[in-house]
């Protein structure tokens, strides 16, 4: 309890990160409860096509005459559930082979972190697109797509970590009372390195949205659900007569990678106050 | 008889005044044609492969035997300036225009006539051997004589010598080397062409522009009027509009611009949109269906699914207007062959659903009766908008439908190789004959595994192939008339396929273009009439 007191107390002097927290509960609460409270179905033609905002429907509808709201809320859910698992799973993957390498060392390192590099030296989007083109696109496979190609920020930053704890002396102390290696990473280290990696992986989210909706934008998404890329790429081709088609779910993107990177901020200055004094 | 007379007539006065308006405005010489067109073409021949891009450009270059005249497409004399047909229908004699050249210089003989199709368009055309596959032996008695000797009368033979389908190549600019080797597509004549028509190649920078520049030796006195024709390369679908918008482009052929643009600009004073010119082509669009399992081989079933698709909405929604609700397999546009007296499609989901019930699927959990998977043809985003606009219909009737993305090398293997879909949409072109654009995809010997745009759907109906056989072998009339009236309704009430809308084929072009429409297949002439004011 104390230790939830303190933490706040830090969070709370970054005024950015409470506006960020709060703006995120917004949009989460919408993706949440919208589409319950708001049942139209993104997909139905429901109206005239390109009828404005506030005309007939709130923010009108899109090139075939399907309610923008509905998109929206629904189209929040798709965007905010791909990003959330997508980072998840590159943040296990991430510090689970960073952990292994930077905790061993030696030729087990050298294998893994050959291996990341080489992740890393191909532009992750572009990684996204082929592997999204040849699997077909679902949500499944964006999701493995954004955390195959996201995970090696997170392995090198966590192999830091662990290299950094690996000869401490409480470390060694638990090698001397013969505790087994799993144990040592797992319930010693991993707490002590988790901080940074919350953060890093927090911001990641951000990262997996816009890749998302990248993805979403060149048709490569989900062809069965709605999403705000899939919405600005519907839009894209009428960008000279109907710019709010597009503008509404970018401004969601933008409100919603903002709020996300506000809050990872607060993280990092609530989690690491004497990386970030301010 | 009498009254008749008088008819055509007062026909005749009319197109006289008609012809004579547009002749008021006397053609200039001189002058570039701008035009734009997305992909690249590949090759600049359609012995290479009949995209439209390659269609567009090539027939500026080569010609054929003959020309046409009118949405009908009435053949006219081109590079043969008289032919001949037997009473039997099987022997054709094409007398060839004394004095015309190759690009190269060298004269164009009878003898390149008979390799054009016994070399080039039988083995590498991808309509080579429905056009010709029944000629006999192709005889050239002297240098400007060619005979065709039928095995069967082949009653579209006379509109087989379009610039696109049956193009006339320089026999003489191709090694036996690579006719042994069978490697035609590959030969520098693909990127270099040589030709007998009123433009050749003067320069192709990749990824930037096609320029084409006036044949000073062309055979037709005078013509072509323009000194240039100008492919400009632009991938992207808003460039090309502002460029036709701002008059860099004088014409955007083939729906070449994205639907909403084309809606935007057809409105502007100095551009002209026009649906005519394509009557040749007449692609019509239908979702193609998987007949070998259940519930889909039901013809109730699809019956139900082609009630539940309003077809004004797709046109007017996601295609912008551009096309017409299909009435059956052949476009009402086809003067020779459409039978006019069939109504449209039916749209009643109400009816529909009811059907659904009759033929044996009521609703389950959640009013899901059964569950489809649905692929779509990946040409563009209009493609996605309507399978996203099927999918929702066809939930409200009961249909739950997965739509799932393939590339096109993915798409055609689905379909065509492995027959593993349940349904998707696709287009084809009627061309000027159903038999040549019709039957294969209904005539149960088509049904063959890899065979791109055959019987995928694996619909096997002898009356049908009875009566397909019957038409491929006639000459136009009322008896091949009636013949394709019954196989019209036929396939209307089979629904093989859901027969959806017709293409149409919008072009633009900036009004200072004059004498761009001339027959059905306009794009694909020679433009050796078009002016700029």
């Amino acid at each position: 309890m104390r230790r939830l007191t303190t933490f706040w107390l830090r969070y709370r002097r970054n005024r950015g990160a409470v506006a960020g927290a709060l703006a995120l509960a917004v949009i989460l609460a919408l993706a949440l409860l919208g589409p319950i409270l708001y049942p139209t179905d993104p997909f139905d033609m429901v109206g005239r096509p390109f009828s404005l905002p506030f005309d007939r429907f709130p923010l009108g509808t899109d090139v075939a005459g399907r309610d923008i709201l509905a998109g929206i809320l629904n189209g929040g859910r798709v965007s905010l559930l791909i990003g959330v698992l997508a980072s998840l799973s590159a943040t296990i993957i991430g510090v689970a082979l960073g952990a292994v390498a930077g905790y061993y060392g030696g030729r087990i390192d050298d294998l893994l972190m050959r291996t990341t590099e080489f992740f890393l030296c191909i532009p992750s989007f572009v990684l996204a697109v082929v592997l999204v083109a040849i699997f077909q696109p679902s949500v499944v496979t964006v999701t493995v797509a954004i955390a195959v190609v996201s995970w090696p920020s997170v392995a090198r930053l966590a192999r830091g970590e662990f290299i950094a704890h690996r000869d401490r002396e409480y470390v060694q102390g638990c090698r001397a009372i013969g505790m087994p290696d799993w144990e040592i990473i797992l319930l010693q280290i991993m707490p002590n390195a988790l901080p940074p990696i919350i953060v890093v992986s927090s911001l990641m989210v951000a990262t997996a949205i816009l890749t998302e909706s990248g993805l979403s934008f060149l048709g490569l998404g989900d062809p069965n659900l709605v999403s705000w890329g899939y919405m600005i790429g519907v839009a894209r081709t009428v960008l000279r007569t109907a710019w709010w088609m597009a503008a509404i779910p970018g401004v969601m993107i933008l409100l919603t990678v903002l709020a996300i990177n506000l809050v990872g901020e607060g993280l990092n200055d609530a989690l690491n106050p004497r990386l970030r004094k301010r | 008889m009498r009254s008749t007379g008088i008819l055509s007539l007062a026909m005749a006065a009319l197109l006289a005044g008609v012809t004579a308006g547009s002749a008021l405005a006397q053609p200039k010489k001189g002058g570039t044609l701008t035009y734009t067109y997305h992909p690249e073409p590949t090759a600049l021949s359609t012995i290479a492969t009949t995209a439209v891009p390659v269609a567009l450009i090539s027939t500026k270059i080569y010609e054929s035997l003959l020309e046409y005249e009118g949405a009908g497409l009435t053949p006219r004399p081109g590079l043969a300036e008289s032919w001949t047909v037997s009473p039997d229908n099987l022997t054709y004699t094409f007398k060839l225009r004394a004095g015309v050249k190759w690009h190269d210089g060298k004269p164009f003989t009878s003898e390149d006539v008979k390799f054009s199709i016994e070399q080039i368009a039988l083995n590498y055309h991808s309509r080579g051997r429905t056009y010709f596959g029944n000629v006999e032996a192709i005889e050239t008695p002297d240098a400007q004589t060619v005979v065709f000797r039928l095995k069967a009368p082949i009653p579209y033979l006379l509109r087989a010598f379009q610039p696109s389908e049956t193009p006339m190549m320089p026999k003489h600019a191709f090694s036996e080397q690579e006719i042994a080797e069978k490697k035609v597509r590959q030969a520098r004549i693909m990127q270099e062409p040589v030709g007998t028509g009123p433009f050749k190649l003067k320069e192709w920078r990749k990824g930037s522009h096609i320029i084409l520049e006036r044949n000073a030796d062309y055979w037709k006195p005078g013509k072509p009027y323009l000194d240039q024709v100008v492919l400009r390369v632009m991938p992207d679908g808003a460039a090309r509009a502002i460029a036709v918008e701002k008059g860099e482009v004088d014409l955007a052929p083939t729906s070449a611009l994205p639907p909403a643009e084309m809606q935007r600009l057809s409105k502007l004073p100095h551009l002209v949109a026009s649906e005519e010119g394509s009557e040749g082509l007449g692609p019509i669009m239908w979702l193609e269906v998987n007949l070998r399992d259940k519930p889909l081989s039901d013809v109730k079933v699809r019956q139900a699914i082609s009630m539940a698709i309003d077809r004004d909405k797709l046109v007017d929604v996601i295609w912008y207007g551009n096309g017409k609700p299909a009435r059956g397999p052949i476009v009402s546009g086809n003067p020779n062959h459409f039978d006019a007296s069939l109504p449209k499609f039916e749209y009643n989901p109400q009816k529909a659903a009811q059907m659904l019930d009759e033929a044996g699927y009521p609703r389950g959990a959640g009013g899901v009766r059964f569950k489809l998977t649905q692929n779509f043809l990946p040409y563009g985003e209009e493609w996605v908008r309507q399978a996203e606009y099927i999918r929702q219909e066809l939930g409200k009737i009961g249909i739950q439908v997965e739509t799932q993305s393939l590339d096109m090398g993915g798409w055609l293997k689905r379909i065509y190789t492995d027959w593993d879909y349940h349904f998707t949409s696709n287009f084809t072109h009627n061309y000027s004959d159903p038999t040549i654009g019709v039957q294969r995809a209904f005539i149960s010997s088509n049904i063959r595994k890899g065979a791109s745009f055959s019987n995928s759907m694996d619909y096997r109906n002898p009356r049908l192939d009875e009566l397909l056989l019957k038409a491929a072998g006639m000459q136009d009339g009322p008896e091949r008339k009636k013949i394709w009236d019954e196989v019209q309704a036929i396939l209307r009430n089979d629904l093989p396929v859901i027969f959806l809308i017709e293409i149409g084929y919008t072009h633009i072009w900036n009004k200072r273009v004059q004498g761009l429409i001339t027959n059905g297949i306009s794009m694909y002439t020679n433009w050796d009439s078009v002016w700029i004011q």
